[in-house]
């Protein structure tokens, strides 16, 4: 079959999206059926239905036609869907996306689900479905085939009262080259430059497709301006005129402002996310006879793109483990005085400068005890480590600790909260958990709401100069000359804990490496509720940073975590002090305490 | 030798001097010579391994080619950067000095030459003499970017 590439194009991506609300409105449907949501499912696989046979491929479009039968008797009452419907619904909406995420990497991959008579046979009931002609006006919301992303969203700016006409010059067909602009001049370009935020040109919600790569670009061009703008205050330092203190001012809060912006290009919803969470849980429940009710708050919270898609797979890591390990059998529930139905609780809360994720279960939670003997028995700690709640339950996050003790399908195959915890890290984000045996988990996932964009101090060790991201220290104590000397422990809110020379894990080739060393400050932070006091030679100013990937070949450097470029044009490193805590802990877990 | 060779895209070679050898690198695996500045130290990184510079708002790391060949490594006026690029990222490498771009023809390019090169055989082109000074030439940007650098990797 040979069709044109770009059409065909089009038509996946068309597809992937008319897929995932197929997704949304059947789990939605399943927990409360209604007649809108019947006209909306009937007219997503109407769309692709007609798509799929005007690029060519009338197999799939036969496939989705006798799906549409099943659907139009449910709309119509004629049948009452039960189980095996909703079953045949998700399976044929896997089967579809399954294959258009196939023919993105190769087109020619033929669409064969296997074994569907059965699925179609649910659907249907017994009855021979009457061909049903329904007159169908596709929505905004739901494109027509023809039209691109980008035409709504030219329409929708041009319509708003902000808008300034003969802005938007539509260039082009591409769905890619609107929606940047548009985003832009709807933010900014009403807005004089000493208006700090001016209110968004609201767009409807709608999805405003952008290439990541002509993202991407922009983001590196107004970060370097950023960098530009901040090399150029550095150098006028000198000249104290303050009419140029002024220029510098405002230049730096539009850059600042720009930047935002631009950044704000990124951020998504973790709409997505939740649903395939709600999705995941659906499926893992009845795969486990297990009976859980999914509530789900706060989808309209944004984070970066990277972080939604790197935080995906360690959520739904969690949140199988919550139903497999956490969320008991409807039996063992009702003889424990609880609902037969176990509740999974996900939100997602947005703060200042972070975001939480929030995952909840009514299971019968972490038994400290039950962690402690397992990791005795790993050798991960030994007999007499005295360990606080929250210590207990942050040795889960340890490599070595969930070797799969029973295989089963749904967790334990390998992939361990160790995984989780590395992903949250790479992310800089952390990870905190609650439990009451009996009662339930609460974990909460806290993630920075830019990658890029970091409050950082600047710090000196052993003569070099590294930025460290604010939000990873918990706080800087000056080192009185008394304390200078005593180097394994200090004494911190009623703590008592282990002093780290930091040089020891950023090493230098010199060789006179303690050489009247003498380390004035102390960093104390929190790695996975342990805490660590890193002694450092200094403590400067704080500065905002704009972090960069460094390439490939020097990137897994341990203790690194990217570059910037600080603010008198200089180079700069990122320390991961939170890894470098983590690993310290992890081999002196077991033999810190004892020294105390 | 009096023939001139024809100057192509393909056979124009770079030709920089480390400690007292020349070297020799396609035109094309280079994507630009720049002045030499101080590197920024990197923790955990090879001996070789200088530390990270800024390229017009790029982190780039820095290779001692002078280290890497045991030669001294000072500092003069002529010394420079030679930065090389690849889908992973860019990378630079000390050199003592750039001579020049001379165009190389393949068949004075001594395939394998029987002395012993400081430079790994997979990423040797061969030797060359070009008005009677012997050039090793090399892959550059290969031999860059799969250098091993990290001393301590991240766990």
């Amino acid at each position: 079959m040979s069709m044109d590439p770009e059409l065909l194009q089009c038509f996946i991506e068309e597809s992937a999206d008319l897929l995932t609300q197929w997704e949304a409105i059947c789990l939605e449907l399943e927990k409360a059926p209604s007649s809108d949501k019947w006209d909306a499912l009937f007219r997503v696989a109407h769309n692709i239905k007609g798509t799929s046979r005007s690029v060519g491929l009338d197999d799939v479009g036969a496939f989705v036609h006798r799906v549409e039968d099943g659907i139009t008797l449910a709309k119509q009452n004629k049948i009452v869907p039960d189980s095996g419907y909703y079953r045949a619904l998700f399976a044929a909406q896997k089967e579809l996306i399954d294959w258009v995420t196939a023919a993105q990497a190769n087109p020619q991959v033929p669409f064969a689900p296997s074994d569907f008579e059965h699925h179609f046979r649910a659907l249907l009931g017994q009855s021979t479905p009457e061909p049903t002609a329904v007159n169908e006006k596709t929505d905004v919301a739901l494109l027509t085939p023809t039209e691109t992303v980008a035409t709504p969203v030219l329409e929708s700016v041009q319509n708003s009262p902000q808008h300034v006409p003969n802005e938007i010059k539509p260039v082009g067909n591409s769905a890619f080259s609107e929606p940047l602009p548009s985003g832009l001049v709807g933010k900014t370009a009403p807005a004089p430059a000493s208006t700090a935020t001016p209110t968004a040109t609201p767009i409807p919600d709608e999805t405003i497709r952008v290439s990541a790569r002509k993202l991407d670009a922009l983001i590196q061009m107004v970060g370097e301006i950023s960098i530009q703008q901040n090399v150029a205050a550095h150098r006028s330092h000198t000249s104290t005129s303050s009419h140029q203190d002024q220029a510098q001012y405002l230049l730096k809060k539009m850059t600042r402002d720009l930047y935002e912006k631009a950044l704000s290009l990124r951020m998504q919803t973790v709409q997505p996310i939740f649903q395939r969470l709600d999705r995941t849980i659906r499926d893992i429940s009845s795969t486990l006879n297990k009976q859980v009710n999914v509530s789900l708050d706060g989808s309209e919270v944004e984070l970066d793109k990277t972080v939604c898609e790197k935080i995906i797979e360690p959520l739904t890591h969690m949140v199988r483990n919550s139903i497999d390990h956490g969320i008991e059998s409807p039996e063992i529930r009702e003889s424990s005085g609880k609902s037969r139905t176990g509740n999974i609780q996900i939100r997602a809360v947005q703060d200042t400068s972070s975001v939480s994720l929030i995952i909840e279960d009514d299971g019968k939670g972490l038994d400290p005890k039950k962690i402690r003997d397992k990791a005795l028995e790993r050798g991960l700690i030994k007999e007499n480590t005295p360990l606080n709640p929250s210590e207990v339950f942050a040795l889960i996050f340890l490599p070595g600790f969930s070797t799969a003790e029973k295989v089963t399908d749904v967790s334990g195959r390998g992939v361990g909260m160790d995984v989780v915890m590395r992903a949250i890290d790479s992310l800089r984000g952390e990870i905190q958990i609650a439990s009451e045996v009996g009662k339930g988990t609460r974990f909460t996932i806290t993630l920075p709401l830019s990658l890029t964009l970091i409050d950082a101090i600047l710090i000196g060790v052993q003569g070099v100069e590294y930025a460290i991201p604010l939000d990873s220290i918990h706080e800087v104590v000056d080192l009185t000359s008394e304390h200078r000397d005593q180097s394994t422990m200090i004494h911190f809110n009623d703590r008592v804990i282990p002093r780290v020379q930091l040089y020891k894990y950023l090493k230098t080739h010199t060789k006179d490496q303690m050489l009247g060393h003498r380390a004035k400050k102390l960093l104390i932070t929190r790695a996975n509720n342990g805490m660590v006091a890193f002694e450092v030679d200094s403590v400067g100013e704080k500065q905002q940073i704009v972090a960069r990937n460094l390439s490939q070949n020097i990137r897994e450097t341990q203790g690194i975590s990217g570059g910037t470029i600080l603010s008198n044009g200089d180079p700069g490193l990122i320390v991961n002090i939170d890894q470098i805590a983590r690993l310290y802990l992890a081999q002196n877990q077991s033999n810190y305490q004892e020294a105390a | 030798m009096t023939t001139t060779t024809e100057t192509t895209k393909e056979n124009r070679y770079l030709i920089y001097r480390v400690g007292t050898e020349l070297y020799g690198s396609p035109l094309l695996e280079v994507r630009e010579v720049v002045e030499y500045q101080s590197p920024k130290y990197m923790p955990n990184m090879e001996p070789y391994f200088s530390g990270v510079i800024n390229i017009r708002g790029s982190i780039v790391g820095v290779i001692d080619l002078r280290k890497k060949f045991s030669a001294p490594s000072d500092v003069s006026r002529y010394t420079a950067l030679l930065v090389c690029e690849s889908s992973t990222g860019a990378i630079a490498a000390i050199v003592d000095q750039v001579e020049k771009v001379v165009p190389i023809d393949e068949s004075v390019i001594e395939k394998k030459p029987p002395v012993i090169s400081r430079v790994e055989s997979d990423y040797l082109l061969g030797v060359a003499n070009v008005g009677n000074q012997l050039i090793t030439l090399v892959h550059l940007r290969p031999a860059l970017m799969e250098m091993k650098l990290i001393q301590v990797k991240a766990a």
